[in-house]
């Protein structure tokens, strides 16, 4: 009996207390039915965390969470993932498994984590390895709690704070953060009400942050990710030692300058390159085409393979390192360019970036480590933006996911944030240029010439570029909405040289282009390129804002020559659909008495609306889906 | 040998006849099992006996859609739909409905089904779930976006709302492993339409049967028109679980079929007294 209560107590105890062993039963682990009214995913009852700082090199994280775990999807609730090596250790890691009545059901044992290395695909050696923790059961609800506490051995980046998890009822969350007076905490809170309170203990500014009743946050369909929409505090050190570097973040400025100075140095080149650089500069015949040069010859020479070595991977590689393995990663490689441009002349400074499709922006007023990419800005020339770690990308395009938002650009004499180029609707960009010969049965032989640039670029990129013919084909077949089709011949040269918008070619064969009933044939207006989106019903009380991961411009143009004995006895009107967000048209017309020419267009301008605009985006492309599905009608006579 | 097997199911025996339960899994019945058995065979450990006992699924899965509906003079649909499945779409369903409730399930099966145009507004009427058994009624009404479709004179549809596949699902050409349904199913579908005063009947698919050798899949589709009514049945079946590498080909050839047969459209003429007076 008092034993319990000696466990309870320990429970109560506020702030860098570790409970050694947890006990065989406790009521506050039971799990009541009603529980099922917050979520039927997961209910935290409390997730506590502690760091404390006690230099500005050295820190402890301490974290105590109890999840009562209502249902097969919240299974992963029971998964611990624990980085090491680098500039983190851990200490202490205990864990179990109550069931819904508090009774302990299963103790973590000493050797029950999985060991692994953050080896990647992309990723060849790092410092950092991984612990994984697992509890799981079969009977739900039941109960996992976890304690465990990391030293933390470099503080550039401090831990940030996300009290809530996806569809998730938090009871109470709470982060603590003890420093010492001296150092300075920098902190901001995002998406929420909430304020830190602060107080002094002793030799200590103590800040703490309370979540109660959080509700599980309302996702709806195209609204912003959950990570942008999820509360969480940022927290980050005025004065940071990493290793032998010493740094601040109490301006972009100063953080930019302990990135320049890591880098410092580390630009030879070796004499071969030096040679090579020379000549290809020198041969061109403008300064953008010398700098294209030497960016497609730095794309010959290298492949990206991330290696996080060193100060948590932030030191760049030796430019001769680069050179010497043919390999580096993203901090190295745009060295390895900037390195190179720098030798001809040419100014070029790193850009730190939040690389992400679906990432937001960076918070801009809170200096802190938000990035986890690099890219190069050449600023003359017209400005050009390099991405140094793909050998398929075009010159001046770095891709969706760098795009439209800030980064830190690094130069010797003051570090600033700078925006990247906006890919929006001129740039994204898709164009099918289609001529189709039908034959009576509905079967059609069809040329397609199409052009991508921009997001199209990207997706075509990831999906065909360097890959073998067969996958190239597979894919094709996944992107028409054509049936049985057969690719006859294809020509992808425009991908594999790197064009900036480079253009295929196909020759397909296809049966039952056009649907035939009785002596007509139906001609589908649009049937290559059909809008995949499938709206949801509306809501009218819809709060999120309506966030597209992108705008884009889609144009499609066919000529279809008729069958022998076949003439054009309906074709749908001509529409033209125009509102501030969008536009659409569809255009058929006779050619001459054998042929009839299709133009339809479909511009998605803005990708972000108020959420009262929501319906009225439904609606459009309500409408662009039934103008997609119209019919040419063709009757034998 | 032991540690192939990862799960526990009960065989009742009852007389002849016997039966499969998974008490695990409360989505299914006597019978019906969790797609996730329907693995092989499974061993059975009698009191003083072994045997094999295949595990594949013994309650036919169907679904049968009922749809009477009315197409008014400016192209707009109202219609009663009967939604009956047995078996695993009963199970299925069930699930959906219970996980997403009521406007959540007709959600999907729109989403999954009716293409043509977007539902303004449905309604439920009755709406009953047994273990293995699921009967829906509701009522649709498209009254924004027009469901017939007008090319000059002519006004056509398709007919086909429920059973449409948008494209055929085995698109690749060529394929290294064998087909898998989890089940055999037989998905029926009627409709009836009544066409608006004012328009004549110019045109309706024909009739069609497509069967696969040995009967192993099977399509029909039958078109009738009494006056202003059009009756369309389509009724497509699959009757082997497993399709080798080999019969890929054919399988794929059958879907081509199937998606390509319920394109068809039905064509309907204006009467020239209409015709003055809609324009």
């Amino acid at each position: 009996m008092k034993l319990r209560y000696f466990f309870i107590g320990l429970l109560i105890l506020i702030g860098g207390c570790s409970i050694q062993k947890l006990p065989e039963s406790n009521p506050e682990f039971s799990v009541s039915p009603l529980l099922f009214l917050k979520s039927d995913h997961s209910v935290v009852k409390n997730y506590n965390v502690d760091l404390e700082i006690r230099t500005n090199e050295r820190a402890t994280y301490h974290v105590r969470k109890v999840t009562h775990v209502m249902g097969n999807d919240a299974r992963d609730m029971g998964e611990l993932i624990l980085p090491y090596g680098g500039f983190q250790e851990i200490v202490s890691v205990e864990g179990a498994i109550y069931s819904s009545s508090g009774k302990l059901l299963r103790r973590l044992a000493k050797g029950d984590a999985k060991d692994v290395s953050l080896s990647s695909g992309y990723t060849l050696y790092e410092d950092t390895r991984i612990k994984i923790y697992e509890l799981y059961h079969d009977e739900y609800p039941y109960t996992v709690v976890y304690d465990y506490k990391i030293e933390l051995n470099g503080l550039l980046s401090l831990p940030t704070f996300y009290p809530q998890n996806r569809n998730q009822y938090v009871e109470s969350a709470r982060l603590n953060v003890k420093i010492p007076q001296e150092l300075n905490l920098q902190y901001r809170e995002l998406e929420s009400e909430n304020s830190a309170s602060k107080s002094v203990i002793g030799q200590d500014s103590v800040f703490n942050w309370q979540y109660k009743e959080l509700a599980p946050l309302k996702s709806e369909p195209y609204g912003r990710s959950f990570s942008e929409v999820t509360p969480k505090v940022l927290l980050a050190l005025e004065s940071f030692k990493m290793g032998k570097s010493e740094g601040r973040l109490d301006s972009w400025d100063n953080f930019g300058e302990w990135y320049y100075k890591l880098a410092e140095g580390r630009n030879e080149l070796p004499e071969n390159v030096k040679k090579d650089v020379t000549n290809i500069y020198g041969s061109a015949s403008s300064k953008r085409e010398g700098i294209r040069d030497l960016y497609e010859y730095m794309q010959n020479k290298t492949r990206y393979v991330s290696i996080q070595l060193g100060i948590g991977g932030w030191q760049p590689f030796d430019a001769r390192f680069v050179e010497e393995k043919g390999y580096g990663d993203c901090k190295a490689l745009t060295n390895y360019m900037q390195a190179i441009l720098n030798y001809v002349g040419v100014e070029a400074y790193p850009v730190l970036v939040k690389n992400g499709i679906s990432e937001a922006d960076i918070v801009t007023d809170f200096p802190s480590n938000q990035f986890n990419h690099v890219i190069l800005w050449v600023p003359e020339a017209d400005t050009i933006w390099l991405e140094s770690t793909s050998q398929t990308i075009p010159f001046n395009y770095i891709g969706y996911s760098n795009s439209d938002r800030h980064g830190l650009a690094i130069t010797p004499d003051s570090s600033f944030l700078v925006k990247t180029p906006i890919y929006d609707y001129h740039i994204n960009k898709l164009s099918n240029k289609t001529h189709l010969k039908l034959d009576r049965q509905g079967d059609v032989e069809m040329n397609i010439r199409s052009s991508y640039s921009g997001y199209y670029l990207d997706e075509l990129l990831s999906n065909i570029a360097k890959k073998s013919n067969k996958d190239r084909q597979r894919w094709f077949h996944e992107q028409f909405a054509l049936n049985f089709f057969k690719i006859k011949s294809a020509d992808f040269s425009g991908i594999d040289t790197r064009q900036n918008e480079p253009v295929l070619y196909m020759e397909i064969e296809n049966s039952k282009y056009a649907t035939k009933t009785g002596n007509r044939l139906f001609i589908p207006a649009n049937k290559l390129n059909r809008l995949e989106k499938k709206l949801p019903i509306p809501n009218e009380d819809r709060t999120e804002p309506v966030n597209f991961t992108y705008s884009f411009q889609e144009r499609d143009s066919s000529v279809i020559e008729l069958p022998e004995g076949f003439r054009v006895e309906a074709a749908p009107d001509s529409i033209r659909i125009s509102t501030d967000f969008g536009l659409y048209s569809l255009n058929v017309r006779d050619l001459d008495k054998d042929r009839i020419a299709i133009e339809r267009a479909i511009i998605l301008k803005e990708k972000r609306l108020p959420p009262e605009r929501y319906q009225d985006l439904v609606d459009f492309f309500a409408q662009v889906k039934s103008n997609d599905r119209k019919n040419i009608v063709l009757i034998e006579e | 040998m032991v540690n192939q097997f990862n799960h526990v199911i009960t065989h009742v025996s009852i007389g002849e006849d016997s039966y499969l339960l998974d008490a695990t899994s409360p989505s299914s019945s006597v019978n019906i099992l969790p797609i996730k058995d329907l693995n092989g065979n499974g061993l059975l450990v009698g009191k003083d006996h072994e045997e094999w006992v295949k595990l594949e699924s013994r309650v036919p899965t169907k679904q049968t859609v009922t749809m009477n509906a009315e197409l008014t003079e400016t192209g707009l649909l109202n219609a009663k739909v009967d939604i009956y499945s047995e078996g695993h779409d009963a199970i299925k369903d069930g699930m959906k409905l219970k996980n997403e409730g009521e406007s959540g399930y007709i959600e999907s099966i729109f989403n999954d089904h009716f293409e043509e145009g977007v539902i303004d507004s449905f309604h439920v009427e009755t709406g009953e779930v047994e273990i293995g058994k699921l009967r829906y009624r509701l009522f649709i009404s498209n009254g924004k976006t027009a469901f017939s479709q007008r090319s000059g004179d002519l006004f056509y549809f398709n007919p086909t709302i429920f059973l449409k596949e948008e494209k055929n699902p085995f698109s690749q050409p060529e394929r290294d492993i064998p087909v898998d349904f989890p089940h055999l199913f037989e998905k029926s579908y009627v409709a009836n339409f009544v066409i608006p005063q004012g328009y004549s009947i110019e045109q309706v698919p024909e009739p069609k049967i497509l069967t696969m050798p040995g009967g192993i899949a099977e399509l029909r589709r039958l078109t009738q028109v009494n006056n202003n009514w059009i009756t369309v049945v389509s009724k497509l079946k699959i009757n082997k679980k497993t399709f080798s590498p080999e019969e890929y080909q054919y399988l794929r050839d059958f879907y081509n079929h199937v998606v390509d047969t319920h394109n068809e459209q039905i064509v309907l003429r204006p009467e020239p007294s209409t015709m003055n007076s809609t324009e």
